[in-house]
């Protein structure tokens, strides 16, 4: 069962049309479409409403997109301003090319911002025939570098097509040398509107082949390694691969939409779908229009009736779909010969999936995080901490209790969390402590000599 | 309210089942996704 949130948690705004590379693989849509090439800016007033809807749908985190972004330095701070103010987290992707020092400076002082970037290829020649720039690949690297300095958090995205897919382990390991510890390689979605770019797509060997690649990285680089986009999960038949990606799936207008430089919203970044213009229209309205991509009406016949992993898979990208012809279609790397032996999988890997908590875990004493926010939904309610992606999605009682702990300045520990939960079987009581766990790695709950330091 | 009161607290999974039983591994929003941030989502036991 899936629950519908009663607005997104996540957005992306892409500030801008243009961009200073030319990227072959480049998802935006507009860039193959002769009608869409104006160059397109938000204004500091249309990001001023747009921030306005956020905040009133209590949005946790936004992303600040393009197109470059740093086209447009003052626009990308007035939008970190915004945030700030309306209790978003923040992340900015970039190709890092036109940022000087004192930007540099600038965005140090936005704490909990971020950035991901892209390296394509830790071989320099490869990285700038892929995104169609000279000298793009050490200015790239030198503030990549510029930021870490300044602790600013950086990740780096590889998006694989068959010219760079050898180079996986050799770019991580060279991102890993300039001081990065998060790195993605993820298979590259063909651009709507583009011409014969199968040819560029990997098959689903390689997509296999760069997660295990992954898995490779994670332990001996000992980086933090994900994918960016959502695979079907009947190509995940190899335990250490299900156990590490399985989670991943497409939150396309189930969590998260973009917003388009023009206000136009659509249900990622990848798609040219649009569902409303949030300069003129409500983000609720539109949120709502777009229950197609959450009531599993886009997906193939085969996932939404007869696939045994229906329950947990979203049927892949549904923008590879569409570019193969029919958004309803299937998503091109599956591999629906799978789907039991996984299913199979799945029971096999819940026992050993395992965490301990931590030796006197249990008498530790907490006080809810300063910043607790909490947002109401059908089901309960999402408790996070303002201004940071760290949320838990509760029952009502949970809400309620978390809530009334936070007005009256409760302490609460593991025991007293388990006595006001009402669990009493075996299974509820491991549950609860799994929650309360949680809600501690989370940070929502925080050790109370701890919380006035925050 | 009463119901509300003695509501056993629990995570709430977004998406998939709600059972481990039948799905064997939770999948929430913030699970697996990018916006974890490394911050991923743990299965505990004591």
């Amino acid at each position: 069962m899936n629950y519908v949130l009663n607005s997104p948690l996540d957005v992306q705004i892409e500030l801008t049309t243009s961009c200073n590379h030319c990227c072959y693989y480049c998802y935006n849509f507009w860039r193959h479409d002769i009608k869409t090439k104006d160059n397109l800016l938000l204004s500091t007033k249309e990001l001023v409403r747009i921030f306005d809807e956020l905040k009133k749908n209590n949005i946790l985190s936004v992303t600040i997109t393009g197109g470059e972004p740093f086209l447009y330095p003052q626009r990308v701070f007035k939008c970190l301003e915004l945030a700030k103010e309306a209790g978003i987290q923040i992340g900015i992707n970039s190709n890092l090319h036109l940022l000087d020092e004192v930007e540099i400076k600038l965005l140090a002082k936005f704490k909990e911002s971020s950035i991901l970037t892209s390296i394509l290829s830790h071989r320099p020649e490869i990285h700038e025939t892929m995104v169609n720039s000279k000298g793009s690949f050490n200015k790239t690297v030198k503030n990549i570098q510029n930021c870490l300095k300044r602790n600013i958090r950086v990740s780096v995205n590889m998006v694989l097509t068959k010219k760079n897919f050898h180079d996986i382990y050799q770019t991580a390991s060279f991102v890993k040398g300039i001081g990065v510890n998060t790195f993605c390689a993820t298979r590259v979605v063909p651009p709507i509107g583009s011409d014969n770019f199968q040819e560029h797509c990997l098959s689903t060997d390689q997509i296999k082949a760069s997660l295990k690649t992954l898995l490779e990285v994670e332990k001996k680089l000992d980086m933090n390694v994900e994918v960016l986009n959502c695979y079907p999960k009947c190509i995940m038949s190899d335990a250490d691969i299900y156990s590490k990606f399985m989670n991943r799936i497409c939150i396309a207008g189930q969590t998260t939409l973009s917003i388009g430089a023009n206000g136009d919203i659509r249900p990622c970044s990848h798609s040219d779908m649009v569902y409303g213009n949030i300069l003129t229209d409500d983000l609720k309205n539109i949120w709502d229009r777009m229950s197609e991509w959450r009531d599993g009406s886009l997906l193939p016949d085969f996932c939404r009736e007869e696939c045994s992993l229906r329950d947990i898979c979203t049927g892949g990208c549904r923008v590879m779909a569409q570019y193969y012809g029919n958004i309803k279609g299937t998503d091109p790397n599956m591999e629906p010969c799978n789907v039991d032996s996984i299913r199979c999988l799945s029971k096999k890997i819940k026992n050993t999936n395992l965490l301990s908590i931590k030796k006197g875990f249990n008498k530790t004493q907490f006080k809810i995080n300063t910043k607790f926010a909490f947002r109401k939904e059908s089901f309960g309610g999402i408790v996070y901490i303002m201004g940071t992606r760290n949320m838990v999605s509760v029952n009502t009682g949970t809400c309620l209790y978390l809530q009334e702990c936070f007005s009256k300045g409760y302490y609460l520990s593991m025991k007293e969390f388990l006595k006001h939960s009402n669990a009493k079987t075996a299974k509820e009581i491991v549950n609860v402590k799994r929650l309360f766990y949680k809600l501690t790695f989370k940070k929502i709950l925080v050790p109370a000599d701890l919380v006035n330091d925050l | 309210m009463d119901a509300v009161q003695k509501e056993v607290f629990s995570e709430i999974v977004l998406f998939g089942p709600q059972d481990e039983e039948e799905g064997g591994f939770v999948t929430t929003a913030d699970c697996g996704c990018f916006a974890c941030d490394g911050n991923p989502c743990v299965k505990v036991i004591d």
